[in-house]
């Protein structure tokens, strides 16, 4: 495995008297998947939200590639390579899907302040979206309107978005989250091809799909980091199967 | 997909074509009255699609869009004292009666004060966001209500019409033909815009400004630029209608005039191409109609006011759709 | 010094009148979330009612109790039938919808009243000024305004603190669905607090009929500047309004009493006293834009 790319070094979230990270170290490479379980309320989109810049941490700091992003803003973050798909789905609502797409890649082509190009002019755009759409549960679906999606249809999009950035690292919140069987079975298939170009993130209730495809994986319970290792490390541990898996069974 | 873009064209043709021919309609009708209502709501039209594109597009809510209207009038009407004073603005501007310099310098000057108004405003939102745009609307109101050097709360006459070309600026027709000009280049630029990648990340940022940090966007600058472009074209507007009316005043920054071009972009249609216009055209006709009928047309508007504003969302733009939809 | 003192009191009576008007909005503001343009409406029509029951009667008295049920039932009936329906939308259809509401009110007077301005004489036993200093003469009915001021000011802050509607208007402020679950009627309690909003527009719009004329449009002008108070003083808090109420009332009689004379100092009179007045319209907007921009929530911003 290789180096780190992001690192987060003891960072602290208090919402008044809560904390919701408390000294949380994680790190995640190039090519792996590294999940994040713990039990609802945990601090995981918490943590998430700090890595992106969307919430400022209390205390401790987080390094991209070395370089200590702790100050920058969310979207200088974007920029450098973090993609998100949020927990509860986050979507441009009022416009078609393949628009939601092009946004991204438009973005990332810095063609954001043209003020007169056409939508001839900006057919380039369309169709690299288009290749991202493709191959997805979405392919067919481009001309609808977001808001007329179904909640697993706008889980999956939040994925496309945040592929269509291609960004270094993938930050997934809980990307199975009410999807249906079949789709949760594509979602795998899908994420078990992106981890070679990406280093992902993955926030998953959905053991299975842990199991299945986390390179390592750590546990997160009231804020803190109670255990860390490799899959077949953390199944084994007591005290996950206390504090976590245990309760799953009860 | 091409037949229904030919019928657009067609359509688009069509109505300019009539556009043109107002002036000679109204003159066969004995109604010249016409061809100055009709220049007032393209006047307004191109005053309205400007807020729209702050407001609709944008999702920025500015209830100050009369400073810019107003500022566009007095960059003409000063000028225009100035030329005929022959002195010089602050020392050593020339004043100008020439509607190729008076343009341009209203866009320099209504660019500038909206990047002011828009880089202080945009550091607020929601409702901070509406007051504090209202807030500098009534300080320029203020202001020129006691700038007693160019008449005050009384208005500036503008003795004559701004020349261009050589033109007969003083026909009714012509300049109603120099103003649709301006609104065709106008309204094609203004369209391009809503459609470009940068209308596509405003409007991305009025939908959800989340996402857009998550994709690298700072809502801050994109939405500045949106609203100087918003404050030039609402100026050019201003400017427009002072050459017009051959004068102009305080009342044109006053917040009525902001709520009424607000009501133009809500009763066509928020955030719609076209819609501004025909709110324009709607509202600018039946305050003439009402007036004509009662003295008490203010109650009516209200109640029709009301009436849209609760029941047809999507303003009139909604209806034309609808009854687009259905013939295709 | 003395004519200082007399317009620092002057401004202190202004002020309070701002903060009656400001509490009602910034209440239904911090609450409901509705900008309601048409506060001043309610405004003029408790001056319009009060005054024309008082010259009825004879008694300026009587008119008092009349403004005030005229304007809480305005209130209450503009609640049920339109604002009512502006709660979930956003805030350009609030304004437009309220802004339709004062077209309809000013037209509704005219029609009823007729464009004229009331001129409202001073209530009998306060027409005489008294000596408040040696050399300064007062008029006693300006005293009665900043006392009715304080007294709402005290009442309002009894009623939120101590009080069960009060705990239930801060709860709401925060957490509708807390009130909600509750058990509370949030339909009735809205209904309730805009009436009451209204009621204190409508006492602001009396007291004022014999220092202003009473006149169609008399709410507009003040609906500005209690917005400005408002803001200032951070949407939804009643404290932050009487502060920003009293700070924006001093400074606004001061820079129009004493503006004018200062720039005639370098210009002529009558350039002076145009630009001066324009200048001292433009204070308080400046102040605000200062405030929003240093705190863009306000003085005291409403914990939310
Ligand atoms: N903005 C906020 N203000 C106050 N408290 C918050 C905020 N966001 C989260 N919390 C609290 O912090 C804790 C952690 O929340 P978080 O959303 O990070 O949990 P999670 O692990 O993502 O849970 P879930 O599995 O349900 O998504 C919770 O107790 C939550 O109520
Ligand atoms: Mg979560």
């Amino acid at each position: 495995m290789s180096a780190p790319v992001l690192k987060v070094e003891g960072l602290v979230k208090r919402f008044g008297g809560l904390t919701a990270t408390d000294h949380v170290d994680f790190d995640l490479a190039d090519g792996e998947i590294h999940a994040l379980i713990g039990p609802n309320g945990a601090g995981k989109s918490t943590l998430i939200n700090q890595i992106c810049g969307e919430m400022r941490q209390d205390e401790g700091r987080i390094l991209l590639d070395g370089l200590d992003i702790s100050g920058h803003s969310a979207p200088q973050r974007a920029k450098m390579g973090l993609a998100r798909a949020f927990q509860v789905p986050s979507l441009l609502n009022d416009v078609t899907v393949l628009d939601n797409v092009t946004v991204a890649v438009q973005i990332r082509h810095h063609r954001t302040y043209r003020i007169s190009d056409s939508p001839r002019g900006r057919r380039d755009l369309f169709a690299e979206a288009e290749g991202f759409l493709a191959g997805t549960g979405l392919a067919h679906r481009g001309d609808i309107v977001v808001s007329d999606l179904s909640h697993g249809e706008r889980k999956q999009l939040e994925l496309v978005v945040a592929r269509a950035t291609k960004p270094r690292l993938l930050l997934l919140d809980e990307p199975m989250a009410g999807l249906g069987a079949s789709e949760s079975q594509e979602m795998i298939e899908t994420l078990s091809t992106l981890r070679e170009a990406h280093g992902i993130l993955l926030v998953e209730h959905d053991m299975d799909a842990v199991f299945n495809l986390a390179d390592r994986i750590s546990v997160l319970v009231y804020g803190r980091i109670i255990a860390h290792g490799t899959v077949d490390e953390i199944r084994a541990d007591p005290e996950v199967q206390r504090a976590y898996l245990g309760e799953e069974d009860a | 997909m091409d037949r229904s873009n030919a019928l657009k064209t067609l359509a688009a043709v069509i109505g300019l074509l009539a556009l043109v021919a107002v002036p000679i309609i109204a003159d066969a009708a004995g109604s010249t009255a016409w061809i100055s209502m009709a220049t007032r709501i393209l006047i307004y039209g191109m005053a309205a699609a400007s807020l729209n594109f702050a407001l609709g597009y944008g999702g920025l809510v500015s209830f100050g869009h009369a400073a810019f209207f107003g500022l566009g009038g007095y960059v003409v009407g000063i000028l225009y004292q100035t030329y005929a004073d022959e002195t010089l603005l602050f020392g050593f501007i020339p004043g100008t009666n020439q509607l190729l310099v008076t343009l341009p310098a209203t866009i320099l000057v209504t660019g500038i004060a909206a990047a002011a108004i828009g880089a202080l405003s945009l550091r607020t939102g929601g409702v901070q966001f509406i007051m504090i745009t209202l807030a500098f609307a009534q300080m320029l109101f203020f202001f020129f209500s006691g700038l007693s050097a160019y008449g005050g709360e009384d208005g500036l006459i503008i003795r004559r019409t701004n020349e261009l070309f050589g033109l007969n600026m003083r026909d009714r027709a012509t300049l109603y033909w120099v103003t649709l000009a301006i609104t065709a280049l106008f309204f094609v630029i203004y369209r391009r815009l809503t459609m470009s990648s940068f209308g596509t990340i405003v409007s991305g940022l009025r939908q959800n400004e989340r996402r857009m940090a998550a994709l690298g966007i700072e809502a801050y600058r994109y939405r500045l630029i949106a609203f100087i472009l918003s404050g030039i074209g609402t100026g050019i507007a201003g400017a427009m209608l002072a050459n017009v009316m051959r004068f102009t005043s305080p009342d044109l920054l006053a917040w009525h005039t902001s709520g009424q071009l607000m009501i133009m972009v809500i009763l066509g249609g928020v955030g719609t191409v076209t819609g501004p216009f025909l709110g324009a055209a709607v509202l600018l006709i039946l305050e003439d109609v009402l007036n004509a009928w009662t003295e008490n047309w203010p109650l009516i508007l209200g109640l029709v006011l009301l009436v849209v504003v609760l029941q047809a969302r999507g303003g009139l733009m909604a209806i034309v759709n609808l009854v687009r939809g259905n013939r295709s | 010094m003395l004519l200082i003192f007399e317009q620092i009191l002057n401004g202190v009576q202004y002020g309070v009148m701002l903060f009656l008007l400001a509490a009602g909005l910034t209440l239904i503001f911090g609450i409901m979330q509705v900008i309601n343009l048409a506060h001043g409406s309610l405004y003029m029509v408790g001056a319009y009612a009060g005054t024309w029951f008082a010259q009825e009667t004879g008694s300026f008295w009587l008119g008092l109790p009349a403004g005030l049920l005229a304007a809480a039932l305005t209130g209450v009936l503009i609640e049920v039938i339109v604002v009512r329906r502006l709660y979930d939308r956003d805030h350009l259809e609030q304004v437009l919808a309220t802004f339709a509401l004062i077209l309809i009110f000013n037209q509704l007077v005219i029609m009823i009243f007729g464009r004229q301005p009331f001129f409202v004489a001073m209530p009998e036993g306060l027409q005489e000024s008294i000596q408040l200093l040696p050399g300064l003469q007062y008029p006693p009915y300006r005293l009665l305004i900043i006392a009715a001021g304080l007294g709402v000011a005290v009442g309002l802050y009894f009623l939120i603190t101590k009080t069960r509607i009060g705990m239930l208007v801060r709860a709401g402020a925060t957490d509708r669905e807390m009130v909600r679950a509750l058990g509370v009627n949030v339909r009735l309690l809205y209904t309730v607090i805009f009436g009451f909003g209204a009621l204190l527009a409508g006492l602001a719009g009396y007291l004022a009929g014999p220092i202003f004329a009473v006149q169609v449009g008399m709410g507009e002008q003040i609906l500005l500047t209690t917005f400005v108070v408002v803001v200032i003083g951070g949407v939804g808090s009643i404290r932050g309004a009487f502060v920003a109420g009293l700070i924006l009332g001093v400074l606004d009689t001061c820079l129009r009493a004493f503006l004018p004379g200062i720039l005639r100092l370098v210009m002529a009179g009558p350039d002076a006293d145009a630009l001066g007045a324009g200048i001292a319209a433009m204070g308080i907007y400046l102040l605000m834009a200062i405030v929003l921009l240093i705190r863009p929530q306000g003085l005291f911003p409403a914990a939310h």
